[in-house]
């Protein structure tokens, strides 16, 4: 893991989802609930000139939506509880995953396959649909209010999509794990009088850690993938809050300003202000590509350890060789007389 | 055999996907729920001609009118499915033929692609014909669906971009294994081209890889269809679903979707087990 921070790409995509988490939360401390709005523009004079929504400049790097809410400031507002829920999912996943996958490979093997095919099923579904079959009910907002308060829909929401990954990701990580079960070392291991316990911790592990870390890019990835899909069916992180007022029309907003909840209530401006919408979708794939990032310079480094390992042993085996080569001259030998 | 199991397994699996929502009452556990709307789609399965959705107030029986939505958006699965196949499958023997040694480079670069999520590329191509509209008045693709209407080059474009690169990644990663395998060597080493070793020995081998990881791009393509359907407001099974979402209706038009899909693949796993003997 060490080594992954020397590689360039690794670098660049921690270094976005950590300045990104970091200044969400600075922010939470500095505005609190506040969103930097601007309505009117006024020239000199003080005569109202325009009005939002404003395109990309200088005062608004991003633009602003249509009722004049910086929407940099939203995006850096609203990243803690998308990129939160996203790597609180994917924790969740490898974590149960690896433990259920555990259980499989030491004491049920015969199960796998049963497991496997019915895992199938999962594979047929798109989870996006499946998360939003099983959500729809607790999430939305009837016209009495919320059912449930935001902390309790947003725990229930990340229970849910962490459960529906693990069927496959338990598959995986035991099809993985079997791999170095049956290489010798591990034989050798339990010949020698090694526990269960030991077995993994000591031979299994090391071999399954890399995976683990890739499984947990990865996963982050799937995460904000099918929160991104949600937002666009309109089903948001923490609740949509539709607003029933006889007043204006109906909306469907986001009580956190989380992402997927930016991306559900902008997408109708996608003919009128392009910007709008783009921004969130550009940020779920600008994070997302900062994982894959993460992920190529890990899996770049380890290849890179391998092979100076590799090159090391190989340097030996040169000495080695140099010492065969040393020639043998005559001089070497010395005639012996025998006495017979 | 084992097909027939794997194929009741799956259709059980679905049985259980489909009475899901019951087990949770609001956010807790109501496991007895559960078990009796099991048991109700159990009993649903086997009078398929009762089966209903309803319209506001209104039922009506999902069949016949279920075949329309879940054949549409199966030629649309599997349009882009083969044109993808046939794209990565062209950009790869291309990249082959030219240039080996870029594959073990862009092995691991083109993964970073895969972070895209298809809805930010759905949006950007949106826009992009937008402002081509405002700009030149010329109307590169219609993003609009009549109702009743079915439009198939459009979701089939948009559906085959993002496999394309997946299946182009998993192609890149099988050949540069393949490349250094024996076989090849000893292919080169009595003289063969390279064109002819790639053609008739180091692709069907690559196919069968391929071939084992079709689900997972199926999985992706199903995924990215519902958010194409959406946008598109068309008239496919996903919409279908999503409009009159119920147990009964989830679990029957996975079922109708995934019988033609299996017995689709079950047949070229057949032919090429035929082939490769191995």
């Amino acid at each position: 893991m060490r080594n992954a921070f020397k590689s360039p790409p690794f670098l660049i995509g921690f270094m976005f989802i950590a300045i990104l988490l970091f200044s969400s939360i600075l922010n939470g401390f500095i505005y609190g609930e506040e969103i930097i709005q601007e309505n009117t523009r006024y020239n000199s004079e003080g005569e109202a000139i325009s009005s939002a929504p404003f395109p990309p400049s200088l005062a608004h790097p991003l633009g602003t939506d249509t009722d004049g809410y910086d929407l940099a400031h939203i995006i850096i507002h609203g990243a803690k509880y998308t990129l939160g829920a996203a790597i609180c999912v994917s924790i969740g996943r490898v974590f149960i995953s690896l433990f259920l996958s555990l259980i499989v490979t030491l004491y049920f093997k015969r199960l796998k396959h049963i497991i496997k095919e019915f895992s199938q099923s999962f594979s047929f579904i798109p989870s996006t649909l499946f998360t939003y079959f099983m959500l729809v009910s607790v999430v939305t907002m009837s016209i009495d209010g919320f059912q449930f308060t935001f902390s309790e829909q947003v725990v229930f929401q990340v229970f849910i999509m962490t459960i529906i990954a693990i069927p496959s990701l338990t598959l995986f990580l035991s099809e993985e794990m079997e791999r170095f079960y049956t290489k010798p070392f591990v034989d050798g291991a339990k010949i020698l009088g090694g526990s269960r316990l030991h077995v993994f911790k000591n031979h299994i592990f090391p071999y399954i850690k890399p995976v683990l870390f890739v499984s947990f890019g990865q996963n982050v990835v799937n995460a904000l993938l099918i929160l991104a899909h949600l937002g666009v069916l309109n089903l948001f992180f923490g609740g949509t809050y539709i607003s029933f007022s006889p007043f204006t029309p109906v909306e469907k907003n986001s009580i956190s300003y989380e992402w997927s909840g930016l991306i559900g209530s902008y997408l109708p401006l996608v003919a009128t202000d392009p910007w709008i919408p783009l921004v969130p979708v550009l940020f779920f794939a600008l994070s997302s590509i900062a994982i894959q990032l993460c992920i190529v310079g890990y899996q770049s480094s380890i290849d890179s350890n391998q092979n100076l390992k590799i090159s090391k042993t190989s340097r030996k085996n040169e000495l080695k060789e140099k010492e065969k080569h040393i020639q043998v001259k005559e001089s070497d030998f010395k005639s012996v007389k025998q006495n017979v | 055999m084992s097909y027939i199991r794997q194929y009741i397994l799956t259709i059980i699996g679905f049985i259980f996907i489909g009475a899901l929502p019951f087990l949770f009452e609001g956010i807790s556990m109501n496991i007895s729920l559960y078990l009796k709307e099991l048991g109700g789609l159990l009993k649903a399965i086997f009078n398929p001609a009762q089966l209903t959705y309803s319209i506001g107030l209104s039922e009506r029986g999902l069949f016949p009118y279920l075949f329309t939505p879940v054949s549409y958006s199966l030629i649309i699965l599997l349009g882009s499915l083969v044109i993808s196949l046939i794209g990565a499958v062209m950009l790869v023997l291309l990249v082959f033929l030219l240039k080996r040694d870029v594959l073990h480079k862009i092995r691991y670069s083109i993964s970073i692609l895969e972070g895209v999520p298809d809805i930010f590329l759905l949006l950007l191509i949106q826009v992009l014909v937008v402002s081509l509209y405002k700009k030149t008045g010329y109307l590169l693709l219609n993003f609009t669906t009549m109702p009743g209407e079915q439009i198939y080059f459009l979701p089939i474009f948009l559906m085959s971009i993002l496999p394309t690169l997946y299946l182009f990644r998993m192609l890149v990663i099988a050949f540069d294994e393949e490349r250094f395998k024996s076989y090849v060597e000893l292919a080169r080493s009595k003289g063969i081209a390279w064109k002819t070793i790639i053609l008739k020995h180091i692709f069907p081998n690559v196919l069968l890889t391929l071939f084992n990881n079709i689900n997972q791009i199926i999985w992706i393509m199903l995924s990215s269809q519902l958010i194409i359907e959406y946008l598109l407001n068309s008239n496919g099974v996903f919409m279908f679903i999503y409009n009159y979402l119920s147990p009964e209706v989830l679990m029957t038009s996975l079922i109708l979707l995934y019988t033609p899909l299996f017995v689709i693949l079950l047949l070229f796993r057949v032919i090429l087990n035929k082939r490769l003997p191995s």
